[in-house]
């Protein structure tokens, strides 16, 4: 976006005050029938994002952040589905139960989306340009070679060299960063008010990795768009959301603003999140903390806390009943047997020696 | 919570007791490991039409075997006297234009169509397999000189090649099943050829053979588990295709030569007389009919049970 | 894309010169042919003379060589059986006749299938889906041999809608008119390739739909039917594209009998009388012709795949 600047009347007017957050998810729960039974992939999740504000959900794989994602862009197909009483609200508007058009106007126009493997997600026999042309096209009533240009313009925003001519190319001719510049492109080609963020660089290299945290984050500053970002590193999230959901088996276990997660975490698991990011302020000698054992298979929910198998700190209670989100501040609050009331102070105690000693890696 | 209630203190303590770690399972393993074969097989018993088919197909086999002798009737002497009867208590199939029992004939005819299926199945499948495994383990310009060869035959029309092959092998059974397998061994080799390069390729068998695992071990543990779902749909493929060859041959009168019948020669004779006598057409239609259906239903389920990409 | 295709076109001309080549030494090493039989009665000066005149007291090598000469400009020899009858005057006079019927065929096998197809994959799980399903399980497995027999006796005689059930157009009707007689040949010959577009079509449709391509393509707010047009059908082209030399192999193939059953006078009904009679120099060369249309219909569905994937395009390769 260095090259060219985006028209600043249509930015601001995206960025235009309105009551409420952005988005709105309540008691989301989205389940998978397969031959062995329902899995359970989401269960029961509330969060929101506000204006301009970039939200990052984090959990490792399975956890139910994809998932979550698409019910978002309301691209559940079967054997999935979104279960009864789940509410979606994007501008005080219920997304579930969008007519046609509305869906139409909502996906691509208002709300953008960016997969995680580029390669597999445009479309291999088409070129690059159209695919960013069929957005415009949808939503505007561009004519054929005014979306063409404006695609081409979109191209050499998101900082794709010589975008004439990477115009006419075909996704498997691009790089894997450039394919997922291309990606980007094409999801805020309408200025969309939220744009969703899938793993957008789990399959990039690390230098790559930064340059399309950066480009996102730009997005933000400048249309004042708000991003999901999802990830499984917490090192991508660091710098760069404003909020952190974290997510574990289907449900979230810990939210909060990024200060308060990285400075003054909650959860066991989020203690052990943080745990495996390599810090720049370690001694020699520190070693990556690893969390032992695998999720919990989501077709059979455990009844207690989904964690409490692998946690350090595990007690009786936690394998027996699931606990209840303790606030900590208006917008931090987590779901753990710790902080109740009754949670004797030796346990506390204890739980002292594995709290990760906070701090955002990357504003050291 | 307060002191002065006992048993909801002790009862509190154990709540928040630490767990001993070491009786923690994390790994614990909720859902049933179901493996590739019993899952393939699961999935083709839960096909309730493919196992009507094949209790069909084995009905017609047990017959193909027995059926001559259940209605007792010689099918080869010539009987003047009793031609052209139509389906009736003696002759449940009716007889022939040379009063032969069509009950009997049409079992023997399905007999050879089916040994003529099967072993020429076997056939090409061996073949397929030793030339593609040449290919794929090669390489080279061994490799290269080897795909012309297959192009060359693959690029003759399938009944074209077999005719061909009859007139310089001449008519026969073993002459028969020959031609019919050489002309079609090229899929089966293209196939075998592709997973042993693609199993070159992956990254498993580099994983394997970093492990110290040798080329038998390869073979063995790799190549043929994942061959071998392929190798039997190929199989279920190749045997109705042999059917449809050889009764065409027959028909066209270039396959087997009298005495020698099959499902073919049966379609031939009753063409000429159907006019007048059309149960002669319709009973080894409708068993060529039903016996390559079998086989085909029977096959498709085999794909969905085998073909793990479709799994759901 | 041009490399691929001279590449490819080297291959077809390989190919075609393999196919003549172990054709000639196959026949060559028949013990017997239509010769020896006609012969057989002449006093021995005759057939000195005769096996001269055909070249067959020459050895194989050279005999190969000259017949290789002849075959590059279109020369295959005289029939042995039918005297005056070559190569190139049967296919003048019965080509248009085959032509017909298979063109017929392929255009109706392909265009009906594709339909089918498209309707299964859209409407899936439905009646119609299955209606479908069962309609194509059935109709490859009953060989076209089969279904032309069962046609002839259906409409034999009065019964039945009064179409001939022998017989082809000739004269001026060669290429257009005479439908009643196309019919039942085209439809039986054409059902089994219905069949396969329908599945082929079907299961192409189907995979592309799961395709995370169209997931993205949703998600910037296409319709369903809009991500069938601009995504689907064109990535459900390639398995569709593959199939059709296979057809085009298979019709030749089936026109053997189809034409045999319809008493048509085509050149696969011709072709199974040199084989039954050991017509050498017409089998060597109806083989090499058919052998040349399937080559040929292989090097045109390279050039389509190009064309429908740019991946072999740009790249000449087909991975």
């Amino acid at each position: 976006m260095s090259e060219q600047t985006k028209p600043n009347t249509e930015a601001s007017a995206n960025a235009a005050p309105a009551d409420g957050p952005l988005l709105n998810v309540e008691h989301l729960r989205v389940s998978y029938h397969t031959y062995a039974g329902e899995v359970q992939s989401v269960r029961d999740i509330s969060f929101h994002v506000d204006r301009g504000e970039i939200l990052a959900i984090i959990g490792e794989s399975g956890c139910g952040k994809s998932v979550t994602a698409r019910s978002i862009m309301s691209l559940i197909r079967k054997p999935g589905e979104i279960k009864e009483g789940s509410k979606i609200t994007f501008d005080g508007r219920d997304v579930l139960s969008f007519s046609k058009k509305e869906m139409r106007q909502y996906r691509g126009g208002e709300c953008g989306m960016i997969f995680q493997d580029a390669l597999v997600a445009l479309d291999p026999t088409m070129r690059v340009g159209k695919q960013i042309m069929e957005n415009l096209r949808i939503h505007t009533n561009m004519s054929k070679s005014e979306a063409a240009k404006e695609a081409t313009r979109l191209l050499g925003a998101v900082g794709i060299p010589n975008p004439e001519q990477r115009f006419k190319e075909y996704p498997f001719e691009f790089s894997g960063g450039m394919r997922q510049r291309a990606m980007i492109a094409m999801a805020v080609a309408c200025q969309p008010k939220l744009v969703i963020a899938d793993e957008p660089t789990t399959a990039l290299d690390v230098t790559i990795q930064a340059q399309i945290m950066e480009l996102l984050k730009r997005l933000r500053n400048e249309d004042g768009t708000s991003i999901i970002l999802i990830t499984h590193d917490f090192g991508v999230v660091a710098g760069f959301a404003d909020r952190i959901v974290v997510m574990y088996a289907g449900q979230i276990v810990e939210s909060g603003t990024r200060e308060e997660i990285f400075y003054n975490p909650q959860h066991p698991y989020t203690w052990a999140l943080l745990g495996a990011v390599p810090r720049l302020d370690w001694q020699n000698k520190q070693v990556l903390r690893t969390i032992r054992g695998t999720p919990p298979d989501l077709i059979a929910p455990p009844k207690g806390c989904p964690f409490a198998n692998r946690c350090e700190l595990c007690m009786n209670v936690c394998l027996e009943e699931d606990p209840a989100y303790t606030p900590f501040s208006t917008s931090h609050k987590a779901k753990c047997w710790l902080h109740d009331p009754d949670c004797p102070q030796e346990v506390l105690e204890e739980a002292n020696q594995f709290k990760v000693k906070g701090g955002d890696p990357l504003e050291q | 919570m307060s002191s002065n209630e006992p048993i909801a203190t002790t009862d509190l303590r154990r709540r928040f007791e630490l767990v001993d770690q070491s009786t923690l399972n994390a790994e614990q393993v909720v859902r049933k490991n179901i493996g590739f074969w019993s899952d393939a097989w699961r999935r083709f018993r839960q096909n309730k039409v493919a196992m009507f088919f094949a209790a069909i197909l084995l009905i017609l086999i047990v017959l193909a075997i027995f059926g001559p002798a259940i209605s007792g009737k010689d099918y080869i002497t010539i009987n003047g006297m009793e031609k052209n009867i139509a389906p009736c208590s003696e002759y449940w199939f009716g007889t022939d234009n040379m009063g032969r029992d069509m009950f009997a004939r049409s079992w023997v005819a399905l007999r050879t169509s089916l040994i003529i299926a099967l072993v020429s199945a076997v056939i090409q499948l061996v073949i397929g397999c030793v030339y593609g495994a040449i290919m794929g383990s090669v390489g080279g310009v061994v490799d290269e000189v080897m795909m012309r060869i297959v192009e060359v035959f693959s690029c003759v029309p399938n009944l074209i090649l077999v005719t061909l092959l009859l007139v310089v092998f001449g008519n026969g059974y073993p002459q028969l099943l020959l031609a019919l397998s050489i002309s079609s061994w090229t899929g089966t080799a293209r196939l075998v050829r592709g997973q042993v390069f693609k199993l070159r390729e992956s990254e498993y068998v580099m994983a394997a053979t970093a492990l110290g695992g040798g080329r038998m071990h390869n073979i063995v543990k790799h190549l043929l588990p994942n061959t071998m779902g392929l190798l039997i749909l190929e199989m279920a493929q190749a045997i109705p295709n042999v059917i449809f060859s050889e009764t065409s041959l027959s028909f066209l009168g270039i396959g087997l030569q009298p005495p020698n019948f099959s499902l073919g020669s049966m379609l031939a004779t009753g063409q000429s007389s159907m006019t007048f006598y059309p149960y002669q057409l319709v009973i080894p239609c409708a068993l060529l009919a039903l016996i390559v259906l079998s086989f085909n239903v029977i096959g498709d389920a085999l794909r969905d049970a085998l073909d793990p990409q479709l799994r759901t | 894309m041009a490399k691929f295709l001279i590449r490819r076109f080297i291959y077809m001309i390989i190919t075609i010169f393999l196919v003549f080549t172990a054709t000639f030494f196959m026949l060559a090493a028949i013990p017997g042919n239509a010769l020896t039989g006609k012969i057989a009665k002449l006093p021995e000066s005759s057939q000195q003379r005769i096996i001269q005149k055909y070249g067959y007291d020459k050895p194989v090598g050279e005999r190969y060589v000259v017949t290789l000469g002849n075959a590059l400009h279109g020369d295959f020899g005289e029939s042995i059986v039918n005297a005056g009858d070559t190569v190139q005057s049967i296919l003048s006079e019965r080509l248009p006749v085959t032509v017909r019927l298979n063109t017929q065929q392929i255009v109706f096998g392909v265009i009906i299938g594709i339909v089918l197809g498209v309707i299964a994959a859209m409407r899936r799980g439905t009646a119609v889906d299955y209606g479908i399903l069962i309609f194509c399980m059935f109709m490859t497995s009953v060989p076209s041999l089969v279904i032309a027999l069962i046609f002839q006796l259906t409409f034999a005689g009065s019964s039945g809608l009064g179409l001939p059930i022998i017989g082809w157009p000739s004269g001026d009707e060669l290429w257009f008119g005479g439908w009643q007689y196309t019919i039942l040949p085209t439809i039986s010959g054409a059902l089994f390739y219905v069949a396969g577009y329908a599945r082929t079509t079907k299961i192409a449709m189907l995979d592309s739909i799961y395709q995370e391509c169209t997931t993205t393509a949703r998600a910037i707010g296409m319709s369903e039917s809009e991500v069938v047009i601009h995504h689907v059908v064109r990535n459900s082209f390639i398995p569709i594209i593959t199939y059709l030399p296979q057809t085009i192999a298979g019709v030749l193939s089936g026109s053997l009998f189809i034409e045999r059953v319809f008493s048509i006078p085509g050149v696969g009904n011709y072709y199974v009388e040199c084989i039954s009679s050991r017509d050498i120099p017409m089998v060597l060369g109806f083989t090499v012709f058919y052998s040349c249309i399937t080559v040929v219909a292989i090097f045109a569905s390279d050039v389509l795949y190009g064309v429908v994937d740019p991946r072999i395009k740009i790249t000449g390769d087909k991975r």
